[in-house]
């Protein structure tokens, strides 16, 4: 069951999830899927499989139009309104007025409400882990698109959410990112959150994974390949 | 042949046409109570802001960040634009009013004339108009590529609300540097407007400055505050409410945000100056007299 205090990873479940776009069109049906706590459920599937919009439900950015989602025991808008959900959206960006540091600060001092010492102690400590220490005054127009990409999932992960969304946040990394980001989604002590990532294909999450969607077109793949137990 | 199938779809669904002609005009004026609310929301984010900014130590970090980069954006980005319009518009107004009063008026009344609407009414306008369009457009064109991107969505998650982090800090300094432009133009056609009068006119410069100095006055400089506090206020609203504006979140072309929030905030601005230009003109039948 959850913590009260919302710190804790929480099992993610989902039963017959069916989400609209604004047309009214089925951008999800009958998405079924759960993930222990501190585990790592992979979706993946084609562009406009639906994989983002599952992520925008989960995130409750787009309202479930039926089906159960239950992160331990809340609905996705109760666990937004605990601050137990954090996301990096596919297009995500980081507020362009303020360096790498104060970006990964903001949620820090503005979010947590943490005094000016901790909240500049753990926002290096985070950039560090990811290997943005020596960027951490720059700009984020003066990064590459991979490290862009690794300190968005540095600010989503300075909140220690419960559960935290990452939308193809592999994509624009190169090989030594990939690397990097494998060994902060799968620490020697264990996931501190339970993860839910999209990618268009299983590539370097597969032997992470704990569970496994692959959609088509908003509809989840039956024979999709299953996940080894490790 | 008969059509088989239902009841055919109207092509434009119901509400589209109205919504896209008040665009196309600017009537702002048709999404009151969105503008209106989101006024509030920045008065009151405004006065928290001008109350814990100077608290050593607060958690108002980014605010004080925001605060100080745009007010040095907006008090002196502006100034080479404002001084040679005020420079024009001053000297230009003086010219034409006295030529068009010159047979009607005696010479207080010319030069009270010229001096209130040098004053009064074109320098407040012309700031009002300026600051509104530099802050108000960039601010909706930022917060709708932020939607797009949903940026706005998982900061939200973080606890962060960044519209009112963005938007407070800007309406803030878009008011105190709307009062800096708009006395700035002020001083500039009235010098301006002086200068003209006694080369082409040759008029007197105890006129002149009688007329000025009856002018400025604390009631009248209050009202040009507010002026400017109302206007800059509503235009960084509706840059706000038109740049989040979900309707138009998933077929967004920022051009049309400019476009739209350009019409909307001349709109609105050129109310509110009329309104305030109404309530001051009480002083012209004095000033006439005089």
């Amino acid at each position: 069951m959850t913590q009260d205090d919302g710190s804790a990873a929480l099992p993610v479940r989902m039963r017959g999830v069916v989400a609209l776009d604004g047309t009214g069109r089925r951008i999800l049906d009958g998405i079924d899927a759960s993930v222990p706590a501190r585990g790592l459920l992979l979706v993946t599937g084609s562009g406009g499989a639906g994989k983002s919009a599952l992520l925008q439900v989960l995130a409750a950015a787009l309202p479930l139009r039926a089906g159960e989602i239950r992160m331990g025991g809340w609905t996705p808008a109760q666990a937004v309104r605990r601050r137990a959900v954090a996301a990096v959206f596919q297009h995500d960006a980081l507020l362009a007025g303020f360096t790498v540091f104060e970006n990964v600060l903001l949620p820090l001092m503005q979010g947590l409400g943490l005094p000016r010492r901790p909240a500049f102690l753990r926002a290096q400590v985070l950039l560090a882990q990811f290997g943005l220490i020596d960027e951490m005054h720059r700009p984020p127009r003066r990064l590459s698109e991979g490290q862009r990409r690794r300190a968005l999932v540095a600010r989503a992960m300075a909140v220690q959410p419960a559960v935290l969304l990452l939308d193809d946040v592999l994509a624009a990394l190169d090989d030594p990112g990939r690397a990097l980001m494998r060994r902060v989604l799968a620490p020697p002590g264990g996931r501190l959150a339970t993860v839910v990532a999209t990618a268009t294909r299983a590539g370097d999450l597969r032997d992470l994974a704990d569970a496994h969607l692959v959609l088509e077109r908003g509809v989840p793949l039956r024979d999709a390949p299953a996940i080894e137990a490790r | 042949m008969a059509l088989a199938g239902g009841p055919i779809a109207p092509l434009t669904p119901p509400g589209t046409l109205l919504r896209v002609v008040a665009e196309r005009l600017g009537a702002a004026a048709l999404f009151p109570i969105e503008v209106l609310g989101m006024t509030m929301r920045l008065v009151a984010g405004m006065a928290r802001l001008m109350v814990t900014a100077p608290i050593p130590g607060g958690n108002r970090y980014f605010h004080r960040h925001l605060l100080a980069r745009d007010l040095s954006a907006m008090v002196f980005g502006p100034v080479p634009i404002i001084l040679p319009l005020a420079l024009i518009l001053g000297t230009g107004l003086a010219l034409a009013l006295a030529m068009l009063t010159g047979g009607v008026l005696t010479l207080h009344g010319s030069a009270g004339l010229i001096a209130l609407m040098a004053i009064q009414q074109v320098a407040p306008f012309l700031a009002s108009g300026l600051l509104a369009a530099r802050g108000a457009l960039p601010l909706a064109v930022d917060l709708a590529d932020m939607a797009r991107r949903r940026q706005i969505e998982s900061l939200g998650l973080l606890g962060v609300d960044v519209v009112m982090m963005v938007a407070t800090p800007r309406c803030l300094a878009l008011v105190v540097a709307a009062c800096a432009h708009a006395a700035l133009a002020m001083v500039v056609s009235a010098l301006s407007a002086a200068l003209a009068l006694t080369l082409m006119l040759d008029l007197p410069r105890s006129v002149w400055i009688a007329a000025f100095r009856w002018v400025v006055e604390p009631g009248m400089l209050t009202s040009v505050a507010a002026q400017m506090a109302v206007a800059s206020t509503m235009a960084v609203a509706l840059g706000v409410v038109d740049g989040l504006d979900p309707r138009r979140r998933d077929r967004l072309a920022l051009s049309g945000v400019a476009r739209s929030v350009m019409l909307k905030a001349a709109l609105i601005v050129v109310i509110i100056n009329m309104a305030f230009t109404l309530w001051r003109i009480d002083d012209l039948p004095i000033l006439v007299l005089r």
